[in-house]
């Protein structure tokens, strides 16, 4: 599929009119591409002009009705909130919450992976089983007893709880995914590089990391942005460093929905991920594998 | 060639981190579940006789018959979304990032500003759903007001929030050695025999771990949406999920020991589920 995409070189033809007959020669698939995406983007499109309208207008109309009657646009809630201390500090304790939780479930979760799929040792089937299992375990069962133990060891109310806690419960199912990732890496290639002597860890940082690099990418945008978006855990554990979700609920408690807070201080907090996500992407987008293997 | 080493002795900070974060908080949880608990006054145990009440509960069964319709529909919908989505969206094209970007999106918008948002859409009176239907001549239900409209428009708006499912199936297509493809389109065969003798297949060990993760979650990611969208569950409990339930027990009435045998009831539920679903995948050789 990926094949049949990529343009033949004697197909390139230039200029405007080259490209539009192209572009109509693909013409049902664009439009349903682009209607779908137009679809897709409705309701965040939506926020975003929310997010630009006053609090009165919010709870008069819709946001659709600014198509009539632009007018109704201003920079006013953006003004507002980011006069709000509150909210930079709440995406500053998100980012030091997020960065590290994120990158150490990715770091310790490649490591505990490559050991179940490439090393043999007592136990393994058991061991990986128990840590299937405790992907079920539900974070809210261990909200009380772990608030009582961060209690004892005096952390409780920090970042670092919240990251301690984050990483305990991205484990299990980081390494299921990972391990299922890695087992599918070519035999060959390991097996080459142990019978020229490499070391475990040779072969886990010159071999696996680099293979398994879109698996690991993905893994690090999909913890970054369950850790960005969580609220149960940031609302439970960094109670005084409250991150950008809870802020955002706290708006919704004090003055019923209010949205002219809400909207504006949603798209802050979605900026980031974002960046994040374009910044890993690519990683998917190279062919690490193609040549590696004949 | 054998490696047996004595890597194991690796292991133990992990399983001292589970024991103490995970594993005992469980056990705290299921010493609460026996108890009757207010949060003022100590725990008093009061045996099994929290279970049955539950078992004797019509809002138990009905809030557990209402997440697994949510599961039903829900999870087949995402899958669909991310499986879709990573086979479009894999290919290089102009401006693929964009819409890979525009794919992930409505994942990173906060749950209450993304709830709040559907509040407004699905609105009978004025909503932009409502006025496009009406608009090509269709009538459209009360979606928040008839009880299975209501649960189809929460599991609806759960389909959008695939960003995650959808990486890491895009990393899982892009895994796929391009050999196979270009092996394929030498022996002439068609995309869609292609996407069910290779893509499908490769992609299905990542695609399984992406199964399992949504049924599980989508026992808990219901809460927002019942509690925002649906206002705690209406219409006539048509959206009242397992969440909602331990949340109003625990919280609003304040019987946290028998919230806490929801707690545990909800998490056998679940593991028979993941035993059911691990099985299978076993015997299908996916993991």
């Amino acid at each position: 599929m990926a094949y049949a995409a990529e343009r033949l070189p004697g197909e390139e033809k230039k200029g405007l009119g080259g490209r539009l007959s192209r572009f109509l020669s693909k013409g049902p698939l664009h439009v349903l591409l682009i209607g779908l995406a137009l679809f897709w983007l409705t309701p965040s499109f939506g926020l975003l002009i929310t997010s630009f309208r006053t609090a009165a207008d919010n709870s008069e109309s819709g946001w659709w009705t600014v198509f009539t009657e632009p007018r109704q646009l201003t920079l006013e809630p953006y003004k507002k909130i980011l006069a709000n201390d509150g909210l930079i500090t709440a995406i500053f304790n998100t980012i030091k919450i997020t960065l590290p939780a994120s990158v150490l479930v990715v770091l310790i979760a490649a490591l505990a992976a490559y050991a179940f799929s490439w090393m043999e040792f007592k136990g393994r089937e058991w061991f990986f089983l128990f840590v299937v299992t405790l992907i079920v375990v539900p974070l809210q069962m261990a909200l009380i007893p772990v608030a009582r133990i961060f209690g004892i060891v005096n952390i409780f109310g920090t970042v670092t709880a919240a990251i301690v806690f984050h990483i305990a419960f991205g484990l299990p199912f980081a390494i299921f995914l990972l391990r299922n990732f890695f087992i599918g890496l070519p035999h060959e290639l390991l097996e080459a590089a142990r019978i020229d002597g490499a070391s475990e860890w040779q072969i886990f940082a010159r071999i696996v990391l680099p293979l398994g690099m879109p698996a690991i990418a993905s893994l690090l945008i999909f913890q970054f942005l369950w850790t960005w978006n969580d609220l149960l855990v940031g609302l439970v554990f960094a109670g005084e460093n409250p991150p950008i979700t809870v802020f955002i609920q706290q708006q919704l408690r004090q003055f019923g929905a209010n949205l002219e807070v809400i909207a504006p201080g949603a798209f802050l907090s979605m900026i980031l991920p974002l960046i994040v996500f374009f910044a890993f992407q690519r990683y998917f987008v190279q062919g690490l594998l193609a040549g590696s293997v004949k | 060639m054998r490696l047996l080493r004595h890597h194991s002795s690796l292991a133990w900070p992990y399983l001292a981190g589970l024991i103490v974060l995970v594993a005992l908080p469980l056990l705290g949880t299921l010493w609460l579940a026996l108890t009757e608990f207010s949060g003022i006054v100590a725990p008093r145990f009061v045996g099994l006789a929290n279970f049955e009440t539950l078992i004797g509960s019509d809002r138990f069964w009905l809030s557990l018959g209402n997440s697994l319709v949510y599961v039903a529909i829900a999870v087949p919908l995402r899958l669909l979304g991310t499986v879709a989505f990573a086979l479009l969206l894999n290919n290089r094209f102009k401006g693929a990032g964009a819409a890979r970007a525009v794919a992930y999106l409505p994942t990173v918008v906060p749950d209450v500003a993304y709830a709040l948002l559907w509040l407004w859409i699905l609105n009978p009176l004025y909503g932009p759903l409502t006025a496009g239907l009406e608009a090509l001549g269709a009538s459209s239900p009360g979606w928040l007001t008839d009880p299975w409209a209501a649960r189809f428009s929460v599991a609806f708006m759960g389909a959008f929030q695939i960003g995650e499912g959808f990486v890491i199936a895009l990393a899982a297509r892009r895994s796929i050695p391009q050999r196979l493809y270009e092996a394929a389109a030498v022996d002439g065969a068609r995309p869609l025999l292609i996407l069910r003798r290779i893509t499908l297949p490769l992609m299905a060990p990542i695609l399984a771990v992406l199964a399992l993760r949504d049924v599980l979650l989508s026992f808990h990611t219901n809460f927002v949406p019942a509690l925002i969208v649906t206002g705690g569950g209406d219409p006539r409990y048509a959206t009242f999920y397992l969440p909602l339930y331990v949340y109003q027990t625990g919280f609003r009435y304040g019987r946290l020991g028998y919230a806490s045998a929801i707690t545990v009831a909800i998490f056998a539920i679940m593991a028979i589920i993941l035993v059911v679903q691990y099985r299978l995948l076993r015997r299908w050789r996916l993991t």
